[in-house]
């Protein structure tokens, strides 16, 4: 029998004494667990030409087996050996009562079999399996990895928000920066003003996108001419300006590009208003 | 899973019922906002630092509140981290998203565990999806931290089963410790449900131990027991100083009045629908599911009764369960009679978990009643009554009123400007405190007796103080509710300033010597807390340990029998 047979006919044995612990029926599920293990060391058996020469009986083989394991560097050879010897010759008809095997014992042999098995498995793996594994494995931890990441990196990169004034308390600047455009930043009624982004960390800025306020269903609110000015501690290093036309119940963004490197802070400053006042929806620095 | 079909289909029904809230800002129900409120206060004190928050900063005007050494806090804290990377009201979205697939899937875990047949698990996990007390709590209660909790019930559930069903150790332990961990979160999630929740895993656990102990495997039974005894031990962290400050707030007004267990009690009839079944909405009504459940169960028993025996316990749960929301359990919650009975205030909450334990018992009756017929015929008949329930129950309770974003307050400026407290009648206001403040607080600092304040900054819990005290016993009194927990760190100063609780139970910093102090003010751990840490740490470790004990890392000696090569 090849190792593969003999694997597939140990998996066999511990799914159905799983099977029967879960019904209750220990012996039998013991008498498997026995069955798989000596599977798995046939497993283990050398091929014919080789060490296994002389060994003809079974029991011969799969001691032959357990030098194999010991040479393939299994941790703690004893606890199988003696598991081994525990169970070496019952069949699953002849297996001893429950009440005869101590619960220990039980799970000593148990753990021997789920431990033998996750170690085969391992090491008759192909090589290619074993690639596949891997990659399966990145497959799962790397969009975890990435999440993580990312809400890490949101929650160090979020920049700290400061306002010239703001309409009231439900108007906050940070409500600029909150990824929501249903919520937004309002100044004061016909007041300019300006909305500060300090970065935790000097970063590169490509551009700036400014979603309009308006004003919820109100649509009474909206920035008009406005400049981007970005800061490398306190220094002025680029400037653009742009404007918005009209107040507008639809999404209304502007993108401005500004090129720069070191920025320490964006200030968007409301250099004048369309209706009551102006403000922001969103402020996104790219 | 990807290869269990019916399982996919199940968390595609999940999702389905949870769509309504994504086409929403936010939606109406009792809670209103609150839950937003409650995130963005967790979120702000998580910005500063705060790895758990106790304190509300911004509650009562600025004043402040205890509220999250009360609250358990699991919703808010998941939610608070998502915020992160979306806005408040997506995190609060993803957090109940999180809820329905843990319901649905961890049902059909329970179920397929306890019958090995995934009709009859996946009709069971459909019909808790679609219970009308787990979808109307979150589509007209809005109690968010109840609904997270009675799904995470059959994921507990579904693992303790687990690990007492599985022979190899190694796999038993992982599911012990993650059954544990599911338990912890579930009472981290709803205190109330979370006790009674206790109650029911606790019951099922001590019937599974016995049966490992029955059949002779003592080590299993008092592992699974141990494992029991740890979830209530990690969620010491927050029950400690939960319990411990309890007398210090007015939670003696909740269990009085309208929260007296006794008068919301409800006869049988209340849990079905008076009106139209297809229109009726009333997260009470969930008479329809016991009924498909119970006709089920009795049809199991009575075609294949080996089969479907075990269905008996999961009935006697639930007709305890119903029972207790009726009249006829009044005497059970007379105050005094029976530790802890008053702490639910609601009876009808049991009829979470009852449709749970109903929705079990439907599965293993439906996988008994149905043993015989074939597989196309199961699942047949399987689709047939999902689509029944899910039309009849389900279709009229998932949906709620929009409610548009801007009418929230969504910053911890905007909670500051009223007088937020996010419950029905101030149950966390400090007792010390005469009386709701009016209206917001104008400052940090309200009074200062011989003592000139040059500067002050605050920062959600943490505030940054200059005084010049003119003389010694120079005081200054500050807007802050007081509550154990607060404490002063003198950065420079002639002497160490001093906290203590002025006449209107506010905070009162003290000075022994004239000087200029650079004070930081505030809210740490308290000596509850750090026993409730203390011990959830090392209930920690004793699962670490369960999970290490007989690895290599932790090897069990080998019994003298098996050592000596001839087993017993």
């Amino acid at each position: 029998m090849s190792a593969k047979e003999s694997l597939a006919r140990a998996e066999l044995a511990i799914e159905s004494g799983r099977a029967l612990f879960r019904e209750g029926i220990l012996t039998e599920c013991h008498a498997y667990m026995a069955l798989a293990l000596r599977a798995l060391l046939d497993a283990w058996v050398p091929a014919h030409d080789a060490a296994a020469d002389g060994a003809t009986t079974p029991h011969e083989q799969r001691e032959q087996a357990l030098l194999t394991l010991a040479r393939s560097k299994y941790r703690d050879m004893p606890r199988l050996t003696a598991a081994y010897h525990a169970v070496a010759g019952e069949a699953p008809r002849e297996a001893r009562p429950a009440k005869a095997l101590r619960e220990r014992d039980f799970d000593c042999i148990l753990r021997e079999v789920d431990r033998l098995h996750q170690f085969t498995l391992r090491a008759l793996a192909p090589a290619e399996a074993r690639r596949r594994f891997r990659i399966r494995l990145a497959l799962v931890i790397a969009p975890i990895a990435l999440v993580i990441a990312m809400i890490l990196m949101a929650q160090r990169t979020r920049p700290r928000v400061t306002a010239s004034t703001s309409y009231a308390d439900l108007y906050a600047p940070e409500l600029a920066v909150d990824f929501l455009e249903a919520t937004e930043w309002l100044l004061p009624d016909g007041t300019e003003g300006w909305i500060d982004l300090a970065f935790r960390a000097p970063r590169s800025v490509r551009s700036v996108t400014l979603v309009n306020c308006h004003n919820g269903t109100f649509v009474d609110r909206s920035s008009g001419k406005v400049r981007v000015t970005a800061f490398a501690n306190d220094k002025s290093v680029a400037s653009v300006e742009g404007e918005f036309s009209e107040i507008s119940s639809e999404r209304a963004a502007l993108d401005l590009p500004l090129v720069a490197k070191d920025v320490t802070r964006v200030r968007v400053e409301v250099l004048s208003t369309l209706g009551r006042g102006g403000g922001f929806a969103e402020v996104e620095v790219h | 899973m990807a290869s269990d079909s019916k399982l996919l289909v199940l968390v595609a029904v999940a999702v389905g019922l949870w769509t309504p809230l994504a086409w929403m800002d936010w939606f109406s129900s009792h809670e209103q906002a609150r839950y937003v409120l409650r995130t963005l206060e967790w979120a702000s004190e998580l910005r500063v630092g705060e790895l758990y928050p106790r304190w509300a900063s911004d509650f009562y005007g600025g004043y402040g509140s205890p509220f999250f050494i009360f609250c358990s806090p699991a919703v808010y804290a998941m939610a608070a981290l998502l915020t992160s990377a979306c806005s408040v009201f997506w995190a609060l979205k993803l957090v109940v998203l999180g809820g329905m697939i843990a319901s649905g899937v961890g049902t059909y875990a329970l179920v397929f565990g306890e019958t090995r047949e995934r009709n009859a698990a996946f009709l069971a996990g459909i019909a808790y999806l679609v219970s009308p007390y787990r979808l109307l709590d979150v589509y007209e209660r809005g109690d968010l931290s109840e609904f997270t909790a009675i799904s995470l019930l059959p994921v507990a559930l579904a693992l303790h089963r687990a690990a007492a069903k599985e022979a190899v150790p190694r796999r038993a332990s992982y599911l012990l410790v993650a059954a544990a961990a599911s338990h912890a979160l579930m009472v981290l999630s709803h205190t109330i449900l979370g006790l009674w929740g206790t109650i029911i895993i606790g019951l099922v656990v001590i019937a599974s131990a016995a049966g490992l102990a029955w059949r002779g495997l003592w080590r299993r039974a008092l592992r699974s027991l141990l494992a029991f005894a740890c979830a209530p031990g990690v969620a010491a962290v927050y029950l400690a100083p939960a319990l411990a400050y309890r007398e210090l707030t007015r939670l003696q007004l909740t269990g009085v009045g309208h929260f007296r267990p006794q008068t919301q009690l409800y006869p049988f009839s209340k849990l079905f629908p008076e009106g139209s079944l297809f229109s009726s909405r009333n997260f009470m009504e969930v008479g329809l599911l016991l009924a498909v459940a119970a006709f089920l169960t009795c049809l199991g028993l009575a075609l294949n009764f080996r089969a479907g025996r075990h269905v008996l316990g999961w009935w006697v749960l639930t007709l305890l369960l119903v029972v207790s929301t009726m009249p006829i359990a009044s005497g059970f919650w007379a105050p005094g009679r029976l530790p802890l009975s008053q702490f639910i205030d609601f009876p009808w909450r049991l009829l979470g978990p009852a449709t749970l334990t109903a929705s079990v018992a439907l599965g293993i009756g439906t996988a008994a009643a149905f043993q015989r017929l074939g597989e196309d015929t199961r699942s047949g008949i399987v689709i047939a009554l999902t689509s029944v329930l899910l039309g009849v129950i389900a279709f009229p309770a998932a949906s709620a009123p929009a409610v548009r974003a801007e009418g929230i307050p969504r910053s911890p400026q905007a909670i500051r400007s009223g007088i937020e407290s996010t419950t029905d009648v101030d149950d966390y206001l400090p007792r010390a405190v005469p009386a709701v403040p009016r209206s917001p607080a104008k400052a940090l600092i309200v009074s200062a007796d011989e003592a000139t304040v040059a500067h002050t900054k605050s920062d959600a819990s943490h505030h940054y103080l200059t005084i010049d005290a003119n003389r010694a016993g120079a005081s200054v009194g500050l807007a802050l509710h007081a509550f154990p927990g607060w404490r002063v760190s003198t950065r420079s100063g002639p002497d160490q300033a001093t906290l203590d609780t002025g006449s209107t139970g506010l905070l009162r910093l003290n000075f022994p010597t004239a000087g200029q102090y650079r004070l930081k003010v505030y809210y740490g751990i308290t000596p509850a807390g750090m026993l409730g840490s203390g011990l959830s740490v090392l209930s920690l470790v004793v699962l670490g340990l369960l999970l290490f004990h007989g690895s290599r890392w932790w090897k069990v000696p080998l019994s003298s029998s098996l050592d000596s090569g001839g087993g017993a």
